[in-house]
């Protein structure tokens, strides 16, 4: 298996955090991180930082008035 | 007939919140996002015959929204932006939170990255996010917070995909240093 940088392993912790990460990378990214102290830090701190903002901003649900406004627009279709 | 409007009706309310929530991230008002959630379900309905695999309906019907605030809405948006980048981040500046709470000399037990994170309030995180200027904070909610991968995020938003991952960092960049100035203001720091 590749060995990577820090530099290359926070580029790729963002990408795996979206899902854009590939299985070879990834598990080159899970190598590094069981090495390295600071990037494995570095990786619990943005998951949870984007779980806080992810928790934070999907508060927002569709609101009821919403809803039905739809749900007329949909019977009459 | 029947079948197709229970199809629709099914894709459509799957992705409600999440039209919602683009709609007011981009409106900044609860009643502009409502009627342009609205109008552009009856948009898609009118050409979701065209549409060919169902999967891409999140996608699809984002796009037909953002399509739709970009001809109706946003020539009428009277409010400026609410910061501008240079305010934040200056051009070409790049910001970690965590290269600034982490310390080479803190105690192994401690962890003053986590124990921002914790302290920080839901609302500041929200805030942070409605204060980055339109052209990140799209990319950063379609990306980041609803989790729309990278070329779908590039077809909605009609972008090349690099441009979507280069807003993307800089958003995210922006969004942790109005982050870092919460903090600061607030004395977590």
């Amino acid at each position: 298996m590749k060995t990577i940088s820090c530099y290359e392993a926070v580029k790729r912790i963002f990408e795996l955090l979206e899902g854009e990460l590939t299985r070879t990378k990834k598990e080159e990214l899970d190598g590094h991180i069981s090495t390295c102290r600071d990037c494995c830090n570095r990786f619990e701190f943005e998951e949870l930082l984007k779980k806080k903002l992810q928790k934070a901003s999907g508060q927002e649900k569709t609101p009821k008035r919403l809803v039905k406004r739809i749900d007329s627009l949909l019977k009459s279709f | 007939m029947e079948k197709k409007k229970e199809e629709f009706s099914i894709l459509l309310r799957n992705c409600m919140d999440v039209m919602y929530r683009v709609a007011l991230r981009r409106t900044n008002e609860k009643s502009k996002a409502e009627d342009l959630v609205a109008e552009s379900c009856l948009k898609a309905w009118k050409s979701f015959g065209n549409l060919r695999d169902h999967k891409s309906f999140k996608s699809w019907i984002l796009r037909i929204l953002t399509n739709t605030y970009i001809s109706h809405y946003r020539k009428a948006k009277t409010t400026p932006e609410p910061i501008y980048e240079s305010e934040f981040l200056k051009e070409n500046e790049d910001f970690s939170l965590f290269e600034q709470l982490s310390s080479p000399f803190v105690l192994y037990n401690t962890n003053p990255e986590k124990e921002f994170l914790n302290k920080i309030f839901s609302i500041d995180l929200k805030k942070a996010v409605d204060s980055l200027p339109e052209a990140y904070g799209e990319v950063v909610t379609l990306c980041c917070l609803e989790d729309i991968p990278y070329k779908e995020a590039a077809k909605i938003l009609k972008l090349p995909v690099g441009t979507v991952r280069s807003r993307l960092h800089r958003g995210k960049a922006i969004l942790q240093k109005i982050l870092w100035e919460y903090g600061k203001e607030r004395r977590y720091i």
